[in-house]
């Protein structure tokens, strides 16, 4: 791994569309919206959207990169590529693959983008999502038929077993809501632009015990982008380029679609561990180099857990770690500055990649000081999910 | 749905397969069926049609003693019921380590029938397993607790 080719690409632009509530921009359509996110990314890095000549996405994104080449008014279409797995944590593998057609040489500006219309329920497609009556597929006749539907059900069972081993409390998720409202109140963006407290979070309705309804976010609409280019062709855009220092992918152990039979050491996880050994490794950087960091946090325990993939603290310590305000933006790691998917919006990770370059640019809602290494790490999904290392390089 | 088995409402019912349908019919008579890996003799679940341990594809169905223990819980409101004015509003899934298992612990994701509160269940707690029908032959394995 010590001889991946660091800092190969950059990031050179970032846009996103509007964002708004579940089903809120079905009229609008979902190349619209992309399309809305790719032109605010190039105009951010002063690039003509004729000139991008590569996409790459994840999550099954419904749109076609072909259908966006005309739309743009691409020339010609060079390089496109779909994450195969990982769902809404293959933001990494996104970039991973954008990333190497840069540093391959097999396109000039790929953009990386994601675009959601709720028109149906992520949270219920497991299960409720086939009408009544209609088979389930068949995978999912080890989870659905017993009630286990919900995403929120993925993370409240890793939850439960995190709290059995390590004694973590409902008062250290709620810190992790309360993080990311009290960041959100500076974000013009954010969705949620209101404080809540620890009484407020313990009131909320249980969603699936123990996670309440503060534990979790809200499914949105919108889309983000971001532009990956080469250092030389950055050198003529106008921002300054947030370099890609390293990108992992590497999957869990049996980190497969039913995680409840993933190996006993690494069940109460994002199943990180090895991708964060594989980043670090790549990017010869560690934890303590990291200046800020944006979880992947659609549900609280997700960054509990991520602090402890990721090194920030040990295994079965992320409660008293956040605790002591350690992921407030004044603490020893600020963890999504921005608010992140619990205030601001729930794109699945790319909008975490967007605040990212801004704290690296300086031009964040809530900016760091002197940030210079960003860090992104994924949720808990079916492998490959990831993390992505940006530096600052001005 | 009675109040006597507390499962969710409305859930749909599973496909059946070749890699799936020995444990439902096994769940019919109460009894707990995993595959069993012909080559290294590693139990496995959920259904699958390679072993983790040695790849090999030639399984067959192994029945285990049926008992277990939670490894984690939930509990999720149902809100058909709550809204039928039922005071059994909640349901819960629970992973349980399955006893009697040939190499990595085997869990199953299911619902402990018999547990109605949200202090009924705790980590360690131990059940075994009791068959909830849905179709002719067919059914669910669950569990109930073990004093």
């Amino acid at each position: 791994m010590t001889d991946f080719p660091r800092d190969a690409a950059c990031i050179v632009g970032i846009g996103h569309s509007a964002y708004g509530k579940r089903g809120e921009f079905g009229d609008v359509g979902l190349p619209r919206l992309a399309l809305d996110a790719i032109h605010a990314a190039a105009a951010d890095a002063g690039l003509d959207p004729r000139d991008i000549d590569g996409f790459t996405g994840y999550c099954d994104e419904a749109n076609t990169p072909s259908d966006l080449a005309v739309s743009l008014g691409t020339t010609e279409l060079h390089y496109t590529a779909l994450v195969w797995g990982g769902r809404g944590s293959g933001l990494p593998g996104a970039v991973a693959s954008a990333y190497a057609a840069i540093a391959a040489g097999l396109a000039d500006y790929v953009v990386v983008v994601r675009s959601i219309v709720q028109t149906t329920r992520l949270g219920q497609s497991l299960a409720a999502g086939v009408g009544p009556g209609a088979p389930i597929p068949l995978p999912a006749s080890y989870t659905a038929p017993f009630g286990m539907a919900l995403p929120a059900a993925i993370y409240a069972m890793k939850a439960r077993r995190h709290m059995s081993l390590y004694g973590t409390t409902t008062e250290h998720l709620a810190e992790v809501a309360i993080n990311a409202r009290r960041n959100a109140l500076n974000n013009p963006d954010a969705r949620f632009r209101k404080e809540i407290t620890v009484e407020e979070h313990h009131a909320s309705r249980i969603i699936a015990d123990p996670l309440r309804l503060y534990d979790c976010c809200m499914e949105s609409d919108g889309a983000a982008a971001v532009i990956v280019t080469s250092p030389e062709r950055a050198r003529a855009l106008r921002q300054p380029p947030a370099s890609i220092r390293a990108v992992s992918m590497t999957g869990e152990y049996k980190w497969a679609t039913a995680s409840f039979n993933t190996v006993d050491e690494v069940y109460a996880s994002t199943g990180h561990r090895r991708a964060a050994r594989d980043l670090y490794a790549r990017a010869g950087l560690g934890p303590d180099d990291v200046d800020v960091a944006l979880f992947y946090d659609a549900f609280t325990p997700s960054v509990l857990m991520s602090l402890e993939d990721w090194g920030f603290c040990e295994v079965g310590e992320s409660g008293s770690f956040v605790a002591d305000g350690s992921i407030r933006r004044e603490g020893k790691l600020p963890v999504n500055p921005h608010g992140g998917h619990l205030a601001e919006v729930y794109l699945q990770g790319s909008t975490h990649l967007l605040e990212a370059v801004r704290q690296l640019r300086g031009t964040a809602c809530n900016q760091i000081d002197g940030a210079e290494v960003a860090l992104y790490g994924s949720g808990v999904g079916a492998s490959p999910g990831g993390g992505i290392m940006l530096r600052r390089t001005q | 749905m009675t109040d006597q088995v507390n499962r969710p409402s409305g859930m749909p019912s599973p496909v059946v397969a070749p890699v799936n349908e020995g444990m439902w019919r096994a769940a019919a008579a109460h009894q707990l069926a995993v595959q069993h890996c012909q080559d290294c003799g590693a139990h496995r679940y959920p259904p699958g049609d390679g072993c983790y341990r040695c790849s090999s594809l030639r399984w067959d169905w192994a029945t285990l003693p049926g008992s277990g223990v939670i490894y984690s819980y939930i509990w999720v409101p149902d809100r058909v019921r709550a809204a039928a004015g039922s005071e059994a509003a909640y349901y819960n899934v629970a992973v349980v380590t399955l006893d009697g298992t040939e190499g990595e612990p085997v869990r199953m994701l299911s619902n402990v029938i018999d547990a109605w509160q949200l202090d009924d269940l705790h980590v360690g707690q131990r059940v075994e397993v009791v068959g909830v029908p849905f179709a002719d032959g067919l059914a669910l394995p669950c569990f109930r607790m073990v004093p």
